[in-house]
């Protein structure tokens, strides 16, 4: 089969017979405010019936438009290539050279969820390949497709890493309708926290390691803010996170927090003295209070 | 009540209340030391924090603009995780890229209460888990050698079982 006669051009002319309630959603929120008001929604997370991000609002707009789509996958995807861009991913094609970094950006969300790449749609496969403008070279392919009621989505980074999704699009719709102007969502806070978990933001933290850049990760998040939330850790968990990787080990080596170890488990108070000595009291300490439970 | 504009790092502007922008310490630091609260178009650019997390940021300080100021840091007080309000709860159930854009706004800004309930957050998604649940949540790789991680097993062996 010829894949020109499927795919689905995203440039194809607008058609004036089509307005919708979209369309009005579309116009109201259209008057231009400079500020924000902290309860309009931006993300899709926000989305509550009769409250959409401008973003939904583009992307229905894009299917109504190009008379799609033909099921609810395809709003799904849809979804999904806007979480993508929330997450700081643009299309690989995308030309703006403007904003090259890799962060959450709101003009150009609302810009690039105006319509989905060409050719994302082939038969009932779904395709989209994104890039972080910091490291280009690197595409995330993000491929769909439907597996009974289910749909499957796939992040393979060539080289470096593979991420797997299974959404049930019914979830996310509360009518039925097969006319889609009439769709009214729900959960999508659901689909953003368990896309983004599981698919983009691995995604994001794989291509910036893999360049040797410093990502918003646990383990990269600031030394002191690492101690901090270890330090709300008992000594098992402490020990636990110090055997997933070396930089975790380290940081759990810090004397401070075995003085706040110490303090709060055994009650010892103004100790400062160097890691291997506050380990071993607090081994001694530990040793003691077992052998009282014991007795 | 006053308000006062901040500005986002990728440019977008929100409008608040001047009491609660003072949530942050930074901003309230920065408001004092530059005598910015007479003017009333000020716009007080936040370069580090990107609109999404901005907003969330002024959402909470919001909510919880009349708690009593969070109590210093005590090393001999119990360290509790499960003391997160249901508000609180509800707000942090985001996806761990947000959780922890949070955590570096709340530290930027300096909002004490928000930077703790964030870590106790992330220590209650660590806690009770093996070394290898650990890394499957955060999507840490395991970068020791077999030797090394041998190794750090075995030093850690006395606190274990429990």
């Amino acid at each position: 089969m010829a894949e020109s006669e499927c795919s689905v051009k995203s440039n194809s002319p607008s058609t004036h017979n089509h307005v919708s309630v979209v369309q009005m959603i579309a116009d109201k929120n259209e008057e231009e405010d400079e500020t924000h008001q902290v309860m309009e929604p931006m993300l899709l997370e926000e989305y509550k019936y009769g409250h959409a991000p401008r973003s939904i609002v583009n992307i229905l707009e894009f299917f109504n438009r190009n008379k799609l789509p033909s099921d609810k996958n395809d709003i799904i995807v849809g979804f999904l290539y806007v979480l993508m861009l929330e997450c700081g991913f643009v299309e690989m094609n995308c030309t703006d050279i403007l904003q090259d970094d890799c962060n959450f950006n709101y003009k150009r969300l609302l810009q690039h969820s105006k319509t989905l790449p060409e050719a994302w749609k082939r038969d009932s496969r779904y395709q989209l390949n994104f890039i972080l403008k910091s490291s280009p070279q690197l595409v995330c392919r993000l491929t769909c497709m439907s597996v009974s009621d289910d749909l499957l989505v796939n992040c393979t980074i060539k080289d470096v890493d593979n991420f797997s999704f299974l959404a049930d699009p019914l979830m996310y719709f509360i009518t039925s309708k097969v006319q889609f102007n009439e769709f009214h969502f729900q959960n999508l806070d659901h689909l953003s926290r368990s896309f983004k978990d599981s698919v983009a933001f691995p995604a994001k933290v794989a291509v910036i390691e893999s360049t040797g850049g410093i990502c918003t990760c646990l383990q990269h998040l600031p030394y002191e803010i690492l101690i901090r939330i270890m330090s709300y850790l008992n000594i098992s968990d402490v020990m636990n996170l110090a055997r997933t990787s070396t930089s975790l080990c380290q940081v759990a080596q810090d004397s401070a927090l075995w003085v706040k170890l110490l303090a709060s488990d055994l009650k010892k108070k103004n100790i400062v003295k160097t890691y291997e000595e506050l380990k071993f009291l607090y081994q001694i300490k530990y040793a003691r209070e077992l052998t009282k439970m014991m007795n | 009540m006053p308000n006062i504009k901040l500005r986002s790092s990728d440019g977008e502007t929100f409008e608040v209340d001047v009491e609660i922008a003072k949530c942050s310490v930074t901003i309230k630091t920065m408001l004092e030391d530059l005598g910015m609260d007479e003017e009333e178009e000020e716009v007080v650019p936040l370069p580090n924090v990107n609109s999404a997390i901005l907003k969330k940021v002024i959402q909470w300080s919001t909510y919880h603009k009349d708690d009593p100021p969070p109590p210093e840091d005590d090393e001999n007080k119990e360290k509790r995780t499960d003391d997160i309000s249901s508000w609180d709860a509800d707000f942090l159930k985001v996806d761990q890229g947000t959780l922890f854009e949070l955590i570096l706004a709340a530290n930027y800004l300096d909002i004490k209460g928000l930077l703790d309930v964030t870590c106790k957050t992330v220590a209650n998604m660590i806690k009770g888990k093996a070394p290898e649940e650990i890394r499957k949540t955060f999507n840490i790789k395991n970068d020791f050698t077999a030797s090394e991680e041998e190794q750090v097993r075995k030093e850690n062996e006395w606190c274990e079982e429990k």
